[in-house]
C-alpha cells in the first residue's frame, strides 16, 4: 500500500506545487534557524575529552573577599592563589593533579640567523599530559624531580618542533627560551583539543609547556586574568603570597566515587586555613567534571540561551504553520477523499496516506533545512572571521546532519497527525450527496 | 455594517484554522518584539561613541626580547621610542598606555571614596598615561588640570612608586560624587590601593571591552611603564595613518634592535574585531526576523487559499445573490482581521511574559513602548496583505461555476 | 442478494431532527435491475448511501450477499464497499488529477491485486465501455458521456456483486444519456445486479422492477 500512497502523495504534492514548496520551505526555515543555533550551542558545550569526564575535576576554592559575604556559588573565584595551588600540589589527595597558568616567551633560534619569535606557553606539572590525553610524538613528560627543582626542561608542540627542527626528533636538544637554555624532553603530536578544556579557550593548545615552578622562578610573562580583592604586597614574593587568584587547578581522581572524599579534603584544607585568618567566608568550595565546568562557565553567557529560546519559538511557529497548512490542504480535498472512501479506502488507509504525504514534504523540508543550516553556519563563519574557534563552532558533523533530516520528518509527521485525523474523519456519504 | 455577528458565528464553526492562525500570530509577535529589543540593544553596543578620533589612530605593541635589562635600560628605550614617534612629522601625538580603546585587553581597578566603609568600590577602567595622554586620545579636560611632566613616574613589575594624583572620567566622577558638580570633584580624595587626589575630570573615552554598564568609568594615573612589553597609542594627521604605520614598523626596531613588533592595529580594526560577535548577532537576529515574517506570510496565504477553496460554493452563492466583489473581499478581510487581531493581542501578552522571563533570568533588555507598537502595526499590515492575495483570487471565480462544483 | 428490513435513518443537528428513511424494507435478487424512483428530497440518495455502506443507519437490519453488514466497523465496511459494491454517481466523481487508467485502477489497489493483473483488468473494463484507447487521458479531456463510461468501468473493474447507480444520466444530454443507459442494460443482460436511483419514470420503465420512494418510505409499483 505504501507504494500506492506514495504515488497518490506525489500527485497531491504536484497538484499544488507552489503551496507544497512553501510548506517545505517553512519547515526548512524553521529547521535551518533552529539547527544553526543548536549546532553552535552544541559545539560550544561539546566536551573534547568525554573519556575523561568521570575522572578530571576543576577545583575552585573560595578564598574571596571576606567583606563581601555571600553563599552565591558565582561569588567564588574560578582560579586559585599561589599559596593554595602549591599547598594542594603538595598533598596526595588526588591521583594526579596540576596547577597551571598561561605564559608567553621569546624563542631565539640557535640555528641560522632566524629572528627571535614569541611563543605561547603553559606552566604545568608533569602529570598534565596524561591528565589531558596529550599525544607525544617523541619523548614524554618531565620527571617529578624536575617539578620540584624547577629544572629548565620543555615539551614542544609539533608545530614548534617543525619550525625549529624541521620535524626531526629533537628530544635532548636545547632551545633558548627567554634567554635561558631549556632541554627538550618531549615533542607532542598534532593535538586537537577544541575548546582547550583546561582554560576553555578556543585557541589551539600552547606551543611550549614547562614546569610550573620554573615559570614562577624565572618570572615568565603571564597570560590570563589576575583578580585581587586586596592590593598585592610589593615585589614578586609579595605577589606570590598575596590573595590574588591567577592559577587554574585540575585534579584527576581514580573514579567518580572519590569525588566526595576529595571535596571534603578541600573543605578540611579551607577549615585549616581559617585558623591562619584566611578563607573568612562560609565554606563554598567546589569541584566540577569537564561537562559541569563547561556548563558552569557558559552559564553567564546568556546570549546563546536567548538565541536558543528564540530559535525554539521560531521552530514552534513553523510547526503551527505546518499544522494549519496541512489541515487546510487536507480539508480542501474532501471530495477526492470521499471518492476513495466510496471505492473502498478505509479511514485508516486515508490517515496513513496523509501521513505519507506529510512525511514526503517533511523529508524535503529536512533536506532543504539541512541546506539552510549549512548556509547559516557558513554565514556565521564569515561573520566571525578571525575569531578563535569560528571554524570549530560552525561544523556540521554527521550526527547533526542526521538529526536535522530526522527533525524534518518527525516534525512533519507529528504536525500531520491532527490534520490527517480530521481529514480522514469526514463521512463520505455526506460529501457525495447531491453532487 | 461589517457583519461581525455572522462572521463570528461562522468562525466559531470553523475554529481550528482560526485558532492556529491566531496562535501563530501570537508566538510571532512574542518573538518579533523581543527580537527587536535584542537587535536595537546590539546596535546600541556597536554604536557607542568612542570619544576618540577613530580614523586616525592606531596602536603598536613592541616586546623587548632581551630578558635581563634593568628598569633604567627599559625606561630609556621607552623614552627614546616616544621621542622618536612624537617627532614624526605626521604624528599629532602619542602616548604609552594600557587599556587601549577596543583592544580587548586592559586593567580594572576598584575605586572608592572611603575604604573603611562597607560599600563596595566602583569597578573602573585603569589607564596609565603621561602628560601627552589626553591630547593623544583627544580627551577634553572638563575641570581641573592635566598631569605635569614631572608628576609622571615609572611603573615597574610588581608595582613601583604609587601615584598620588588621578584624573577621573566624567562618568566615574558623577558616579562617585553624584551630588556635586564636576568642577568641585577636583581636589577630592579617592582610594584605590592608596589615596589619590583628583586633579581633573575628563571627557568620555571608550574602554577596551564591549561592556554595557559603566563602560566609560575610567581613572587615569601619571605612569609610564618600564616593562618589556610596551603599547604606544598614536594619533596621526588625517589620511597619513597607514604611512606612519609602515614607517614606524621599520624604524622602531632600529632604536633597540633586539625586539619584536607584536601587533599593529588601527582603532578601526580593533573596533571591528571587538564587535564581531555583536555584528554577527545583529545579522542572526535580523535574518531570523525576516525568515519569521516570510514563514508567516506563506502560512497565512496558504491557509487562506485552502480555506477559500473550501468555501468557493458559498462565495459563488453570495455573488449570485448580488454581493459585489468588494463585499466578498471586505467580508474575508474583516474575518481574518478579527482572527489576526486576537492573535496580536495574545501575542503582546505573550511577548511581555517572555520579556519578563528574559529580563529576570538572562539580563535581557526591557521592551519599549513605541517600537513595540510599530512592530505590532507592521506585522498586522503584512498579515492582512497576506490575506488580500488569496482573497482576490477567490473573487475572480465565476459565480455560476462556483455554485456548480464544490 | 440484498435484504433490508425495517431500516430507518434520522439526521440530527443540534436543533432539528429529520427523518430520512422510515421502516424501509427492500429485497433484491441476484441479477435483478431495480429502479428506485422518486422526486428530489424523497430520500433517494440517503437510501443509496445506506445501501452502499457510505452512511450508517439507526434501526433495522441489512444483509448483503448473505452477510449482516449492520454491525461492521469502518475497515470492514470499506472492504465490503471495495469488493462487493460498484458506485456510479450522477456527477461521475472521477479524480481530476488521475488519468483514466489510474481512476479505474483505484478499487483494485484497495483489493491489493498484483500489478500485472491490475493492468489486465483495467484494460478489459475500459474495453467493455469502449474507451481502451483513452487510458492516458485525464478526465477533463473527455466528454460527459465518456466520463460516465469511465466511472462505469471503475464500478465494474473489481467484479462487484452489486452496482449502485445514483442518477447515472442526470448530468448528460439525452443522446448521451441513452448510450450510457444502454450500457447499463447490457451489463444487466450479462448478469449484473443493479440498483439504480432516478427521478425519471422513463428510465425506470426499462428496469426489471421499479420501486417508488416518497418521504423516506418505499412502495412497490
Amino acid at each position: 500500500m505504501l507504494g500506492y500512497d506514495s504515488f497518490l502523495a506525489s500527485k497531491a504534492i504536484r497538484q499544488h506545487p507552489i503551496l507544497s514548496f512553501l510548506m517545505a520551505l517553512a519547515i526548512a526555515l524553521g529547521i535551518g534557524t533552529f539547527m544553526t543555533i543548536m549546532t553552535i550551542s552544541y559545539s560550544i558545550g561539546k566536551n573534547p575529552l568525554p573519556q575523561k569526564n568521570d575522572f578530571l575535576y576543576r577545583v575552585q576554592l573560595d578564598a574571596g573577599n571576606p567583606d563581601r559575604q555571600s553563599n552565591d556559588p558565582r561569588s567564588r573565584p574560578d582560579q586559585l592563589t599561589y599559596t593554595d595551588a602549591t599547598a594542594l600540589m603538595r598533598s596526595t589527595a588526588a591521583w594526579r593533579q596540576t596547577a597551571m597558568f598561561g605564559v608567553q616567551g621569546v624563542v631565539r633560534p640557535v640555528r641560522e640567523a632566524l629572528h627571535p619569535f614569541e611563543v605561547s606557553g603553559r606552566a604545568v606539572y608533569s602529570d598534565f599530559f596524561e591528565m589531558f590525553d596529550a599525544p607525544f610524538k617523541y619523548g614524554g613528560t618531565w620527571s617529578t624531580s624536575s617539578d620540584e627543582n624547577g629544572e629548565q626542561v620543555v615539551v614542544l608542540s609539533s608545530s614548534t618542533n617543525d619550525r625549529l627542527f624541521g620535524d626531526q626528533n629533537s628530544v635532548g636538544e636545547h632551545i633558548s627560551l627567554n634567554d635561558e637554555l631549556y632541554r627538550i624532553v618531549g615533542v607532542l603530536d598534532k593535538w586537537d583539543l577544541v575548546p582547550r578544556i583546561y582554560d576553555l579557550s578556543f585557541s589551539p593548545p600552547e606551543e611550549t609547556f614547562l614546569p610550573f615552578s620554573t615559570a614562577v622562578e624565572l618570572e615568565f610573562r603571564r597570560v590570563g586574568s589576575t583578580n585581587c580583592w586586596q592590593p598585592s604586597p610589593p615585589g614578586r614574593d609579595g605577589f606570590l603570597a598575596s590573595e590574588c587568584v591567577w592559577i587554574q587547578f585540575w585534579a584527576e581522581l581514580e573514579d567518580s566515587s572519590k569525588r566526595d572524599t576529595y571535596l571534603s579534603f578541600l573543605d578540611s584544607y579551607a577549615m585549616e586555613q581559617k585558623q591562619f585568618g584566611r578563607f573568612q567566608r562560609p565554606l563554598n568550595n567546589a569541584i566540577h567534571t569537564i561537562d559541569e565546568w563547561i556548563d558552569y562557565s557558559r552559564e553567564e553567557d546568556g546570549g546563546l540561551t536567548i538565541f536558543a529560546i528564540i530559535a525554539l519559538l521560531f521552530f514552534i511557529v513553523c510547526l503551527i504553520n505546518t499544522v494549519g497548512l496541512l489541515l487546510a490542504k487536507f480539508l480542501s480535498r474532501t471530495r477526492e477523499l470521499a471518492i476513495h472512501r466510496a471505492l473502498g479506502a478505509s479511514r485508516r488507509a486515508l490517515f496513513w496516506r496523509f501521513l505519507v504525504e506529510a512525511g514526503c514534504i517533511g523529508f524535503a523540508g529536512g533536506l532543504l533545512g539541512l541546506a539552510f543550516t549549512w548556509l547559516g553556519l557558513v554565514g556565521i563563519r564569515v561573520l566571525l572571521r578571525g575569531q578563535d574557534g569560528a571554524l570549530h563552532l560552525t561544523q556540521l558533523d554527521p550526527l547533526l546532519t542526521a538529526v536535522t533530516i530526522l527533525l524534518g520528518i518527525v516534525a512533519s509527521i507529528l504536525t500531520a497527525l491532527y490534520p490527517a485525523w480530521r481529514g480522514s474523519r469526514d463521512t463520505p456519504g455526506v460529501l457525495l450527496k447531491g453532487l | 455594517m461589517f457583519e461581525i455577528g455572522p462572521i463570528l458565528r461562522s468562525l466559531s464553526r470553523r475554529t481550528t484554522i482560526a485558532v492556529l492562525i491566531a496562535t501563530q500570530g501570537a508566538v510571532v509577535i512574542a518573538i518579533l518584539l523581543n527580537l527587536y529589543v535584542g537587535i536595537s540593544w546590539q546596535f546600541e553596543i556597536v554604536n557607542q561613541p568612542s570619544g576618540i578620533d577613530d580614523e586616525n589612530m592606531f596602536y603598536i605593541n613592541v616586546l623587548i626580547a632581551e630578558q635581563n635589562l634593568s628598569v633604567e635600560e627599559i625606561s630609556s628605550v621607552v623614552d627614546t621610542d616616544l621621542d622618536h614617534i612624537r617627532k614624526h612629522p605626521e604624528v599629532v601625538n602619542a602616548v604609552q598606555t594600557i587599556s587601549v580603546p577596543y583592544s580587548a585587553s586592559g586593567w580594572n581597578y576598584s575605586v572608592e571614596i572611603d575604604p573603611s566603609d562597607d560599600i563596595s568600590g566602583t569597578p573602573s577602567l585603569y589607564r596609565m598615561i603621561d602628560e601627552h595622554g589626553l591630547d593623544t586620545m583627544g580627551i577634553q579636560l572638563l575641570a581641573g588640570r592635566n598631569f605635569l611632566p614631572e608628576e609622571v613616574t615609572w611603573y615597574v613589575p610588581y608595582g613601583g612608586t604609587a601615584p598620588q594624583l588621578v584624573l577621573l572620567s566624567e562618568q566615574l566622577a558623577e558616579h562617585l560624587f553624584p551630588d556635586i558638580p564636576v568642577n568641585e570633584v577636583v581636589g577630592k580624595q579617592v582610594h584605590m590601593t592608596n589615596s589619590l587626589t583628583v586633579i581633573g575630570v575628563v571627557s568620555t573615552c571608550h574602554g577596551p571591552w564591549q561592556n554595557r554598564s559603566g563602560i566609560n568609568r575610567a581613572s587615569y594615573v601619571p605612569y609610564k611603564q618600564a616593562l618589556e612589553s610596551s603599547t604606544y597609542l598614536v594619533r596621526t594627521s588625517p589620511g597619513s595613518r597607514d604611512k606612519v604605520i609602515r614607517e614606524l614598523e621599520q624604524s622602531l626596531p632600529n632604536i633597540y634592535s633586539d625586539r619584536l613588533v607584536r601587533e599593529v592595529v588601527t582603532i578601526e580594526e580593533a573596533l571591528k574585531r571587538l564587535y564581531t560577535s555583536a555584528i554577527a548577532s545583529i545579522w542572526l537576529l535580523g535574518v531570523t526576523s525576516a525568515a519569521l515574517i516570510f514563514v508567516v506570510v506563506c502560512g497565512l496565504t496558504g491557509m487562506v487559499t485552502f480555506a477559500i477553496r473550501r468555501r468557493l460554493a458559498h462565495i459563488g452563492i453570495r455573488r449570485a445573490l448580488g454581493a459585489t466583489k468588494f463585499d466578498i473581499m471586505r467580508n474575508l478581510l474583516v474575518e481574518y482581521a478579527l482572527v489576526i487581531g486576537m492573535g496580536l493581542v495574545l501575542g503582546v501578552i505573550l511577548a511581555v511574559l517572555l520579556n519578563m522571563f528574559l529580563v529576570a533570568n538572562l539580563d535581557y533588555e526591557k521592551l519599549s513602548f513605541v517600537p513595540s507598537v510599530v512592530v505590532v502595526a507592521v506585522t498586522a499590515a503584512i498579515s492582512l496583505l497576506a490575506v488580500v492575495l488569496p482573497a482576490s483570487q477567490a473573487n475572480s471565480v465565476d459565480p455560476a461555476q462556483a455554485t456548480r462544483t464544490t | 442478494m440484498l435484504e433490508m428490513r425495517n431500516v430507518s435513518k434520522r439526521y440530527r443537528t443540534s436543533t432539528v431532527e429529520t427523518r430520512a428513511l422510515a421502516e424501509l424494507n427492500l429485497s433484491v435478487e441476484e441479477g435483478e435491475f431495480v429502479a428506485i424512483v422518486g422526486p428530489s428530497g424523497s430520500g433517494k440518495t440517503t437510501f443509496l448511501n445506506v445501501a452502499g455502506l457510505l452512511e450508517s443507519f439507526d434501526g433495522g437490519s441489512y444483509d448483503l450477499d448473505g452477510e449482516d453488514v449492520s454491525q461492521l466497523n469502518d475497515k470492514q465496511r470499506s472492504q465490503v464497499r471495495n469488493q462487493k459494491i460498484g458506485f456510479i454517481f450522477q456527477n461521475f466523481n472521477l479524480i481530476p488529477d488521475l488519468n483514466i487508467f489510474d481512476n479505474v485502477d483505484i478499487p483494485l489497489r484497495y483489493q491489493r491485486v498484483p500489478s500485472w493483473k491490475r493492468s489486465e483488468l483495467v484494460e478489459s473494463a475500459l474495453d467493455t465501455v469502449g474507451l481502451k484507447g483513452r487510458m492516458k487521458h485525464l478526465p477533463g479531456q473527455l466528454s460527459g458521456g465518456q466520463q460516465q463510461r469511465v466511472a462505469i468501468a471503475r464500478a465494474l473493474v473489481g467484479s462487484p456483486r452489486l452496482l449502485l447507480a445514483d442518477e447515472p444520466t442526470g448530468n448528460l444530454d439525452s443522446n448521451t444519456a441513452n448510450g450510457v443507459f444502454d450500457l447499463l442494460l447490457e451489463l444487466h443482460n450479462a448478469g449484473s445486479t443493479i440498483l439504480m436511483v432516478t427521478h425519471e419514470e422513463s428510465m425506470a420503465s426499462h428496469a426489471s422492477r421499479s420501486v417508488q420512494i416518497r418521504d423516506g418510505i418505499l412502495r412497490a409499483n
